[in-house]
């Protein structure tokens, strides 16, 4: 990269130094505690993944720019510039190996919350034109077309036909006044369509109204797993304007992890306001069908399982409990992983990681993280509540030739209403 | 220099003067931090925010279970020293004197001879703290000089009050200029290490926790 | 003989059939739905399922095959991607579907489970060309369910 690449970058990196990372690096011990929560340095034993290790160039740059023993240090001569190559060999490091899960933060014995700094590193990263080929071509994708995966409006409207042609519900487009506008991921629209026929027929059982904007229809922003922040921002300016445009009452953020911290906590801070809306988790939102008793299911499901933690959701997200109920209410085979809800080890495709193809074998080796999880539990289904972690899950567990069956929880509770007569498709 | 010049002038200027770089480099440290701000938290919140900062303040001095278990010899070693070295500190009776006649402030002190076992205790656990350190990966991978620099000066005050309180080594007056001087020491070079999370580790939980609080999620 | 008009009496039909009879069945939509797929792995996998002595061991290595195709064929996050290239994708689900041991977590009896996922395949077909080829699977399934259930009954009677 052009060393004025680098220079953006480092300036970048000094941009995103505000009190809390000051605070951080000043209070840094190198305990090395956040290692054992990583599960990208459990499983590989490399200590380059330690997570404080991840940030040292965001500290020599706060050390060199902030302090006055290190402004003095780098006069002398004893402290060295962040260069190109540290940008070569930290990249892996903030992007293959940091699936953004937040683990070390909930750990750090003075507190430090590494993986927003990690988060802020990758703004400096993504400027020097260090960041993965793949995510910068998915968050192209995101800007230009609405989705980091491509989907366009044509094919959610296959979808929506397909769900009338089934099931005679409707998904309706830009209903204004709805209480609920839902968000999709592209990862469910492609490989997980099932949800939208889910969210269809709970909500009309809830008695609820519901809306997908046509224009703003995709969750998952890219502009946050890359780390540039106009492109986030941009994406949730999207989301914003359909939302108070169409006057909803709440927008429901999908089965995926990082939409929802994207749009329910950095979104307003992205804008510079905060929303004429709520934003609700659709977990959060089954939880208070199940509450008002809205939600009613018949039939348990007995075989033993297991809830699979998203990062984003339960550590990150603080919906912990509400998965737990739902599930009880399906289920009585329930158990629980021995680190579980906001001690849960993620998956390993957060963060970026799974789009970014070069991390693939890094993200294997990660998996056995889980894999110990489940080893150690023995469960004869799996069940989580994001998309995103259902495919890394299930190609970790294919991978290892693991036969256990991952389920999204959302399609697992539409599985058990109570049908009313009449319902389901019928041409 | 004669023993009792030295512990003259260790008592007397020297002190002054380290205390005055002890001080002054803190609070620049911390001016350092709290100087560059912080922007407000505009998503809607689920809880209080200094609730949250609050709380975690206090319960980040416990581990997670997880992680204990994980580590449990390196972490109750880094409990044992901690808590050993501000006993030693602040719970003995000569000590407690020299703060009541800086601060005017006083309190109740432990038996020397529990101080003295203490004394004991915190040695040997930070030896143990530099084994732990060499021999981990992770430890190793990460220490810089500054983190050695820092086990030293911290070592250096209990074990010479050690060697000073059992009058071994040197003769007590030149023992006993040596012990202060290397609080002197410690002092001085405190600012400028990590020994900085003293202070900025309250400031650090507070951070996070006042994020987690407003928004919800643990910390 | 029985014949099933419409998706409630298709529904009603397969909850009737015992795991191996659904399996078989199931087999039989994700055939009717084979072209939208150039993997042979799937072709091969559904053979075992419709042989009456398959062996657990190899019911096994059949689920893995799918499951394999399936996992292949996914849309990977944050690549460019076409919904009308999916068809493969749902082949390759309702084939690991078809080839499981039953439908874990799910009410649904498997058979329609796999039934839905052959819908979705024909689904991402339709948007590009064909609009009415969704109607058409519906009808065919309801068909081939019938057929098979007829013949089961056949059988058991002579």
């Amino acid at each position: 990269m052009s060393s004025a690449s680098i220079e953006k970058g480092i300036r970048m990196i000094r941009e995103e130094i505000d009190a809390p990372v000051a605070s951080f690096f000043t209070s840094c011990v190198h305990c090395g505690m956040c290692a054992d929560a990583c599960h990208f340095y459990v499983q590989t034993g490399d200590p380059r993944y330690t997570p404080i290790n991840k940030v040292e160039p965001m500290r020599r740059i706060w050390e060199q720019e902030y302090t006055l023993w290190g402004r003095i240090k780098a006069t002398l001569g004893l402290s060295r510039k962040v260069n190109a190559q540290d940008f070569e060999a930290w990249e892996e490091l903030v992007y293959d190996g940091c699936s953004l899960c937040g683990r070390c933060s909930l750990v750090c014995p003075v507190g430090n919350d590494i993986s927003d700094m990690i988060r802020k590193i990758r703004e400096g990263f993504a400027v020097a034109g260090h960041a993965p080929k793949d995510l910068v071509g998915a968050t192209r994708r995101a800007v230009e077309i609405g989705s980091p995966m491509g989907v366009r409006l044509p094919a959610l409207e296959a979808q929506i036909r397909h769900l009338k042609h089934d099931t005679g519900l409707d998904a309706p487009l830009d209903q204004a006044g709805a209480d609920y506008m839902v968000l999709l991921s592209s990862m469910e629209i492609m490989n997980f369509p099932e949800y939208l026929e889910a969210i269809a027929r709970i909500m009309q059982q809830a008695g609820r109204t519901w809306t997908i904007s046509s224009r703003a229809f995709e969750a998952t922003n890219s502009g946050v797993q890359i780390g540039v922040s106009d492109i986030a921002t941009e994406l949730v300016q999207r989301v914003v304007d359909a939302a108070e445009e169409l006057g909803v009452r709440t927008v429901i953020s999908p089965e995926c992890g990082h939409a929802y911290t994207a749009i329910r906590f950095e979104g307003p801070n992205l804008i510079g306001r905060p929303y004429n809306f709520r934003v609700q988790h659709i977990l959060e939102v089954l939880e208070e069908f199940r509450q008002q008793g809205l939600l009613k299911t018949e039939g348990k499901e007995t075989e033993r399982m297991t809830f699979h933690d998203p990062c984003q959701l339960v550590r990150k997200g603080g919906v912990i409990q509400a998965p737990r109920n739902l599930l009880g209410m399906v289920s009585n085979g329930f158990v629980e992983m021995r680190d579980h809800a906001e001690m849960n080890w993620c998956c390993g495709g957060g963060g970026g990681v799974s789009a970014n193809e070069r991390a693939d074998e890094l993200k294997s080796k990660a998996f056995h993280q889980k894999k110990s999880q489940l080893d150690e539990l023995g469960v004869e289904i799996l069940v989580t509540a994001c998309a995103n972690c259902r495919i890394t899950l299930e190609e970790g567990l294919e991978q290892n030739d693991m036969d256990i069956p991952v389920v999204g929880l959302t399609e697992m509770l539409a599985e058990h209403l109570v049908e009313e007569p009449g319902n389901g498709g019928d041409t | 220099m004669t023993a009792d010049a030295i512990l003259f002038f260790a008592r007397g200027t020297g002190f002054d003067w380290a205390l005055a770089i002890f001080v002054f480099g803190m609070l620049l440290r911390l001016f350092e931090v709290l100087s560059l701000g912080s922007k407000p938290d505009l998503s809607e919140g689920r809880g209080s925010g200094v609730q949250g900062g609050l709380k975690t303040i206090v319960t980040r001095t416990l581990p997670r279970p997880a992680i204990f278990a994980r580590e449990p010899v390196r972490i109750i070693n880094g409990y044992v020293f901690h808590i050993g070295f501000l006993a030693v500190l602040f719970l003995y009776e000569p000590h407690i004197e020299l703060f009541e006649a800086k601060m005017g402030l006083s309190w109740p002190g432990l038996p020397t001879g529990i101080i003295n076992a203490l004394g004991v205790l915190t040695i040997f656990s930070l030896l143990l703290a530099l084994t732990l350190r060499l021999s981990s990966p992770v430890l190793k991978f990460l220490s810089t000089g500054s983190d050695y620099l820092a086990w030293l000066v911290t070592l250096l005050p209990v074990l010479t009050g050690y060697l000073a309180y059992n009058h071994m080594l040197l003769p007590y007056t030149a023992m006993l200029a040596v012990h202060i001087l290397s609080v002197e020491l410690f002092m001085v070079v405190a600012p400028f290490t990590k020994l900085t999370h003293m202070f900025s580790f309250m400031l650090a939980r507070w951070y996070q926790g006042y994020r987690a609080g407003h928004r919800g999620v643990e910390s | 003989m029985i014949t099933i008009e419409n998706d409630d009496a298709l529904r009603a039909a397969l909850t009737q059939l015992d795991a191996a009879d659904q399996r078989r069945l199931a087999a039989l939509f994700v055939e009717d739905v084979l072209e939208y797929t150039d993997d042979t792995r799937i072709r091969h996998a559904l053979s075992v399922v419709m042989r009456p002595n398959a062996s657990e061991e190899e019911l096994k290595a059949a689920h893995r095959t799918a499951r394999a195709a399936a996992l292949e064929a996914h849309a990977r996050c944050g690549a460019d991607c076409d919904w009308s290239d999916q068809s493969p994708y749902f082949v390759a689900r309702a084939a690991e579907a078809a080839t499981g041991k039953n439908a874990k977590g799910k009410r649904s009896a498997l058979a329609w489970l796999v039934a839905m996922q052959c819908r979705m395949a024909t689904c991402c077909e339709a948007s590009e060309t064909d609009p009415e080829s969704e109607d058409n699977t519906c009808s065919a399934q309801r068909r081939i369910a019938a057929e098979f259930i007829n013949s089961r009954k056949d059988n058991s009677n002579e």
